[in-house]
Formats: structure tokens, C-alpha cells, sequence
């Protein structure tokens, strides 16, 4: 049997006209599930933040899930994380850069049909 | 009591240059963390530079296209302090996986990065030497952010016919690499 190297999932992908390039990325995508929680949920379970259905959903959720507790595991150590200052000057230079990309007229009009 | 991290979005939502500022500065530390804790977990040799880089990409995602990703923040999902670690832990990963400076305010930051939990970056299936840098990052772009054309040409600013274009030359590329090797079931 020919073993499941890198260089033979290429093989099997390029060998198939079309749809076959899909094929690539099946061994990322077997890891992920229409029903896995969003990280945000997560989130927001650490945090307490989630009604009592949604905490029970991502409860059970995870409870199955290895990848879903690993996410949760790193999400835990990273708001746990004790805060490191940001470089000197990083904050004003970013802030400069986004004052050009605002378009406060714009971003008004969709803050108003946001609310409305 | 009042969090460090309490912050009214409303004034940056309607496009206040001030009010982003504030934002910026209350939250920059943050971002910053989770950036550099993310990228130092996973790279030996990290420069510090490329940190800072994901730091600025992360606010760029948050404020282009009139704020679309943080209009998107939901209160009754997370805190906002989460919605950023989130968001920063997303692009410091596109960063390192595909070394794509993610500034696309698309909400799959919220589920795209599911599979690289165990600390390992996935390497991309594509055999090493075949593509141009630019071809690589385009079927990256494609097929492991599962970005549609237009969307992949606006990141780069080319034409959607363009991508096609750099898609098609990437495949024939592929193609005949790989011609010859048996497949495996």
C-alpha cells in the first residue's frame, strides 16, 4: 500500500480534473464540525457571559469535541495571560494609520441603520 | 466596578477619529499580548517586527469598511476584551500559516481557526519550489481560507480575472509536478 505522504495527497489531488482540488485540504477540514462552537461562544462560556441554553450547548459541545477543548484550553491561557505593555509609539502610529481609512460619513450612516 | 477594558464602541462606530484613538490606546496592550504569546508559542525565531505588524492588521480589520467586524461584536456573546483576543489570536495565526497579514474584516476569525489548537502550524499540502510566492498565497487564500475570488482579489487589489489567471498557472504548475506519483487510497 502506498503510504499517506504529503507528496502523495498532492498526487491524488492533481490527478483529478476539477473537484479533486479540493481534496487538499480534507485532512484541516476532517478536524473542524458544522457544530463546533465560534470562538467568541467560547469565549463568552469562560466568561459567564452566556445564557444557560448556549452555556449547555457549548458544554456538550466541547465535552465531545478534542479540538473545540484544545481551542478552549489556549483561549483560557490567553485572557489569563498577564497583560504586556505594546512597544512604544505602537499605539499612536496605528491610530494615526487609522484615522485615514475612517469615513466618518459613511460609518455615521450605517451606525444610524444599525439602530434603527 | 469599572473593567480596565469598559469601552464605548458607539462613538467609534460612527466614525470618530478621536474615539479610535482612545480605542487604540486602551486596547493596544492587549492585542499586543495575545499576538506575541500566540506567534512566540509557535516560532522560534520571531521577529518582533512581524508582531507588530499583526498588532497594526488587527485594528486595520477592526476598522475598515465602516467598522463592519466590530459592528459585528455581540455583548451578549462575549466581553469585548475576548471579541479582541479572539480576533488578534485569528490573524496572528493567518500570519503564521500562510504569512498572509490578514486585514479583511470577514467574520471567519470566529471559526477559521479550529484546527491549529494543538500548537502545531498546519503546513500547507503544497510541495515546496512549485509556486511563485504570489501563486502560493493566492491558492492559500483560495483554498485553505476558502475565499471566493472577489474577495481574494480585493486583498491583494487585483482584478477577480487576475486571480483566476494566477489560479490557472498554479494548477498547471501542480499538475505537471505531480503527474506520474500513484495515488493512495
Amino acid at each position: 500500500m502506498f503510504p499517506k505522504t504529503r507528496n502523495a495527497a498532492v498526487a491524488r489531488t492533481w490527478d483529478r480534473e476539477g473537484n479533486g482540488e479540493l481534496l487538499l485540504w480534507s485532512r484541516r477540514r476532517s478536524q473542524r464540525r458544522e457544530d463546533c462552537a465560534a470562538m467568541t461562544e467560547i469565549g463568552g462560556y469562560l466568561e459567564r457571559v452566556l445564557s444557560p441554553a448556549d452555556r449547555e450547548r457549548v458544554e456538550n459541545h466541547v465535552a465531545e469535541c478534542e479540538a473545540c477543548r484544545h481551542e478552549m484550553v489556549e483561549l483560557y491561557q490567553l485572557l489569563k495571560a498577564p497583560l504586556e505593555l505594546a512597544p512604544h509609539g505602537l499605539a499612536g502610529d496605528i491610530a494615526a494609520e487609522l484615522v485615514q481609512c475612517l469615513n466618518p460619513a459613511s460609518m455615521a450612516r450605517a451606525a444610524q441603520g444599525a439602530k434603527s | 466596578m469599572q473593567s480596565l477594558y469598559d469601552f464605548d464602541i458607539a462613538p467609534c462606530l460612527a466614525g470618530d477619529s478621536r474615539a479610535w484613538s482612545l480605542f487604540v490606546g486602551r486596547f493596544a496592550g492587549l492585542v499586543h499580548t495575545v499576538a506575541l504569546r500566540v506567534m512566540r508559542t509557535r516560532r522560534k525565531d520571531l521577529d518582533r517586527a512581524q508582531v507588530r505588524d499583526v498588532v497594526r492588521c488587527v485594528f486595520l480589520r477592526l476598522a475598515r469598511k465602516d467598522a463592519r467586524l466590530l459592528r459585528g461584536f455581540d455583548p451578549e456573546r462575549c466581553s469585548l476584551a475576548t471579541f479582541l483576543v479572539v480576533v488578534a489570536r485569528s490573524t496572528a495565526l493567518d500570519f503564521l500559516r500562510y504569512g498572509f497579514l490578514n486585514a479583511e474584516p470577514l467574520d471567519d476569525f470566529d471559526t477559521a481557526a479550529r484546527c491549529d489548537s494543538s500548537g502545531m502550524i498546519f503546513e500547507p499540502g503544497f510541495p515546496e519550489g512549485v509556486l511563485t510566492e504570489r501563486q502560493h498565497l493566492v491558492m492559500l487564500l483560495l483554498f485553505a481560507k476558502e475565499y471566493e475570488v472577489a474577495t481574494v482579489a480585493e486583498i491583494l487589489g487585483i482584478t477577480p480575472q487576475t486571480v483566476r489567471s494566477i489560479k490557472h498557472e498554479a494548477v498547471k504548475r501542480l499538475r505537471f509536478h505531480t503527474r506520474g506519483l500513484p495515488a493512495f487510497n
